[in-house]
């Protein structure tokens, strides 16, 4: 279950402008994987690039054997049905409710009968909290529903790949951290490939087991979580750590004078890592590792503090 | 104070830079104006290649888009849907011939012709292209706001995520249900338009109904009226595939949905009337079934 | 059904306020000048070329079943009249109409859409503008004057059209074509064709800043104000015309 993504010097142009270029990454199978950058930097895009709404001006991105960025439409439409995806506001189809958007899919690529559709769908309802709101229109719901709904629909074929842009946008930290929990239980379900492009710091040091990084038109970097929480790199750190010292300005970039004026600053300490979150069955995910080994193996000795419920635990003992 | 001066000057900027945009781009026009027509060309090949696949695989959806266009969705239900808002023009395209008509006729002192006239006008001219204004302005920019309304949140991307073809989904399926909405809307807007002719000259006017009547019947040729249905099915599929395109390749929020209404309505205000008179010019040019003179 | 009648009879009430909001505030000092000038260039830059692309076909084909209609009845040297009773009295006023309702309306609806989407007439009251005064005056006046404008343009390309159809195509003799022209159309019809453009101008813009003020609901609601806008311009835009035909008719001048 779960399926690798593997993205090979990728770039992508509108007209003279380059959104990024060069993005080579691989999202492992069946892992939780956090596409992070300011806004504007080009993560929707890399998003519909991943799956073939946007062309690439250069690179491929392999999925099962097929590159996305140079096959046919008919292998695009087939390599689709791996994929569910969430987009920023939903996209509910405005003229059908609920209920029918989420049976949408399984209508048209399916031959299952209305009562194991209604099966389905009840039950993939009842996973994103919307039993009950099956006949409401998208347009009577709130922004937060109709992100969940998309959810519904986007889980509803048993995707192997999941893709979610902005799931935290316009949401309050409450419903945040219930959404973060979600992907969690899922992919502890569903085992399929999860990336979420997000720029809530709070999500991406809490859910992925690998965190990307766009910045200025390239991928900084991407890795294991703990690798980039503790990383000295200065726009990993300052971007991760949400701090107003580094490379990053008010407009994207800072200047020349701004820069020098910094110079003499140190970076500040890094702050102590989080726990990873954990399924709520408290069974372990596949692609789950325990928090803390990443830094372990690679000798890096993460800040005073980090992982404060195992440091209680082994208060304890 | 100085705030408001400054945001001033700034707006002032921006609207020189904009006119400075446009003149530095009046070279590039004539490459974009052939680009933008390959544009066009290649969505309107595929909303046609898709037409099989519209009334094979999605008949469902095209069976719920005859009745949102016929009654209207949303913004048209207000006003009564699309049959009557056509149906409503076209009446008082009637109108105005039947009070032009009779009083144009008395001038030279035949208006007991005014039957004549209204078989004649409103079957050939007058109910087809008002038809075609009303169509542009009620299934025409409908369409165009629906669609432009899926693309800029995204659920046109979510159909093609779903590996549903999109243009086929959205397009071919619109133009295959207008066209059989048409026949019904149309029947309708014809007669519409001979009622209210009749109404204006007989009961506004006092003509006697039998000679009315008998200069209209006479004059009624079936042949017209197949023709005058011809007329709209063209100018309807025009309308359609016009209209799509700027929904379909709307961008830019709200405002852009907007925009992308009025550009179509005005480009198939143009394109519907070069239609209607090319195919008035094709179809009647050479009929000679009318002989009053003689 | 009385669920519909409600909030139909709220939206006439509420356009009847702006009709009277904005007629007043239309004498307000200072007049929104640089706005009603931008307007102006604005609605004329999105109407022209319409304008004129639609006329020509539509004064052509009109022309083409009247000269049928004319060597049917043995009047072929009428043509003339028809032309200028044609462009003049009707084609003349509904082009124009029919391009400020689908080009300037439109855009206009469209622009203050977005502007209610975006909050922007809200900040605008917090500021303490009158948008009746800032937008909605100068608005009226633009679509006015641009009317007035197109219908000029309008009846010229018109009667050129007409005149290359039925003179240099047709073969009727130009002599009495042109003398013709003034045959059934003359200054009071001339008089009735303006006001049937100044009635068109005024209610669309009025039309157009309505709905377009009015919209709510992000792009869909946008998109469906500026379908409405066109919709409801041109069933106004025919009642008006008629109506004015009729007190024309009625007073036989
Ligand atoms: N279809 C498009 N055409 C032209 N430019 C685009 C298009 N889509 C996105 N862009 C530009 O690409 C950049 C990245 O946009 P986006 O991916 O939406 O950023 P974000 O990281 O906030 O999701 C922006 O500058 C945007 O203006
Ligand atoms: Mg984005």
């Amino acid at each position: 279950m779960g399926v690798e993504v593997v993205v090979e010097g990728l770039t992508k142009r509108f007209g003279s402008q380059t959104v990024w270029s060069d993005v080579s990454l691989t999202l492992p199978a069946g892992e939780i994987s956090v596409m992070l950058g300011p806004s504007g930097t080009g993560k929707s895009v890399f998003l519909k690039t991943l799956i073939g709404l946007l062309k690439p001006d250069a690179g491929h991105v392999w999925i099962e054997g097929v590159d996305i960025a140079k096959c046919s439409r008919q292998d695009l439409y087939e390599i689709r049905k791996l994929f569910g995806v969430l987009f920023q506001d939903g996209a509910m189809f405005g003229s059908m409710n609920l209920y029918d958007n989420v049976a949408f899919p399984l209508r048209e690529h399916t031959r299952k009968s209305e009562s194991e559709i209604r099966q389905i769908v009840l039950e993939r309802m009842e996973l994103v909290g919307l039993t009950g709101a099956e006949n409401k229109l998208p347009g009577e719901i709130s922004g937060g529903m109709r992100k969940r709904a998309g959810l519904a629909r986007a889980l509803v074929l048993d995707p192997e790949i999941l893709l979610i842009d902005e799931p935290d946008s316009g949401l309050d930290p409450v419903r945040t951290t219930y959404i973060n929990q979600l992907f969690i239980d899922l992919n502890a379900q569903i085992d399929a490939t999860f990336l979420i492009v997000t720029h809530d710091i709070n999500t991406a040091r809490t859910v992925p087991d690998n965190i990307g990084l766009l910045y200025h038109r390239h991928l900084a970097m991407f890795g294991p979580r703990e690798m980039l929480l503790t990383s000295k790199e200065p726009v990993v750190a300052q971007f991760l750590n949400a701090q107003r010292v580094g490379p990053i300005g008010m407009s994207e970039e800072k200047d020349a004078d701004q820069l020098a004026s910094e110079e003499g600053i140190a970076m500040p300490p890094l702050p102590p890592l989080p726990l990873q979150i954990e399924p709520s069955s408290g069974i372990p995910r596949r692609g789950q590792r325990e928090s803390g080994a990443w830094c372990r193996e690679n000798g890096v000795v993460p800040p005073a503090g980090s992982f404060p419920e195992r440091a209680y635990a082994m208060s304890l003992h | 104070m100085s705030t408001l001066e400054e945001s001033r000057r700034e707006i002032v900027a921006e609207a020189r830079a904009r006119q400075i945009a446009v003149i530095k781009n009046i070279p590039h026009i004539p490459g974009n104006v052939i680009y933008a027509v390959g544009q066009h060309m290649n969505f309107y090949a595929a909303a046609l290649a898709g037409i099989p696949l519209a009334v094979t695989r999605y008949r469902r959806e095209v069976v719920r888009l005859i009745a949102a266009i016929a009654f209207g969705t949303g913004a048209l239900v207000l006003v009564g849907g699309t049959v009557f808002v056509v149906a409503f023009l076209t009446g008082f395209a009637g109108v105005e011939l039947g009070l032009q008509g009779y009083s144009q006729l008395g001038n030279i002192g035949v208006e007991a012709l005014t039957g004549f006239i209204s078989a004649y006008i409103n079957t050939r001219l007058a109910a087809p292209a008002l038809a075609g204004i009303a169509l542009t302005a009620t299934v025409g920019a409908g369409f165009t706001a629906q669609l432009g309304a899926m693309r800029v949140s995204e659920e046109i991307d979510a159909l093609e995520v779903m590996s549903i073809h999109s243009v086929p989904y959205l397009v071919s399926t619109r133009i295959v249900a207008g066209l059989i909405a048409i026949i019904p809307i149309y029947s309708v807007s014809l007669l519409a338009s001979y009622a209210t002719t009749r109404a204006v000259v007989t009961l506004g006017f006092g003509q006697s109904s039998g000679a009315y009547s008998h200069y209209f019947d006479t004059f009624l040729i079936p042949s017209d009226i197949v023709i005058s249905f011809i007329k709209v099915l063209f100018m309807a599929i025009v309308i359609m595939a016009i209209s799509c395109y700027y929904g379909f390749n709307a961008s830019g929020g709200p405002a852009g949905v907007g925009r992308a209404v009025g550009s179509a309505v005005r480009l198939s205000l143009v394109v519907v009337l070069f239609t209607d008179m090319l195919l008035s010019f094709a179809l009647y040019g050479s009929t000679d079934t009318l002989n009053i003179s003689g | 059904m009385a669920l519909a009648i409600k909030p139909a009879l709220s939206r006439v009430g509420g356009f009847v306020s702006l009709v009277g909001d904005s007629s007043r505030a239309m004498f307000r000092r200072p007049f929104p000048l640089q706005e009603y000038l931008e307007q102006t260039v604005f609605i004329a830059s999105v109407s022209i070329l319409p304008a004129v692309f639609v006329t020509i076909p539509f004064t052509v084909v009109v022309q083409f079943f009247i000269n049928q209609l004319l060597q049917e009845i043995g009047a072929t040297d009428l043509a003339g009249g028809g032309s200028g009773f044609v462009v003049i009295q009707e084609l003349g006023p509904f082009c124009s109409v029919l391009v400020v309702a689908g080009a300037g309306a439109t855009a206009v609806c469209a622009d203050l859409g977005s502007r209610r989407i975006r909050e922007e007439l809200d900040a605008m009251e917090t500021l303490g503008l009158d948008p009746m005064h800032r937008l909605v005056a100068p608005r009226v006046l633009a679509f006015t004057t641009v009317a007035l404008g197109l219908f000029g343009i309008v009846s010229v390309v018109g009667l050129v059209g007409t005149y290359v159809f039925s003179v240099v195509i047709g073969g009727a003799s130009p002599g009495l074509f042109v003398s013709n022209l003034t045959l059934v159309t003359g200054a009071p019809e001339f008089i009735m064709a303006m006001i049937k453009t100044l009635l068109f101008g005024v209610t669309a813009a009025w039309v157009a800043c309505y709905l377009g003020m009015n919209a709510k609901g992000g792009p869909k609601g946008v998109g469906e104000a500026v379908n409405q806008t066109v919709v409801v311009t041109l069933m106004v835009l025919v009642v008006i015309n008629s109506a004015v035909t009729t007190v024309y008719l009625q007073l036989g001048v």
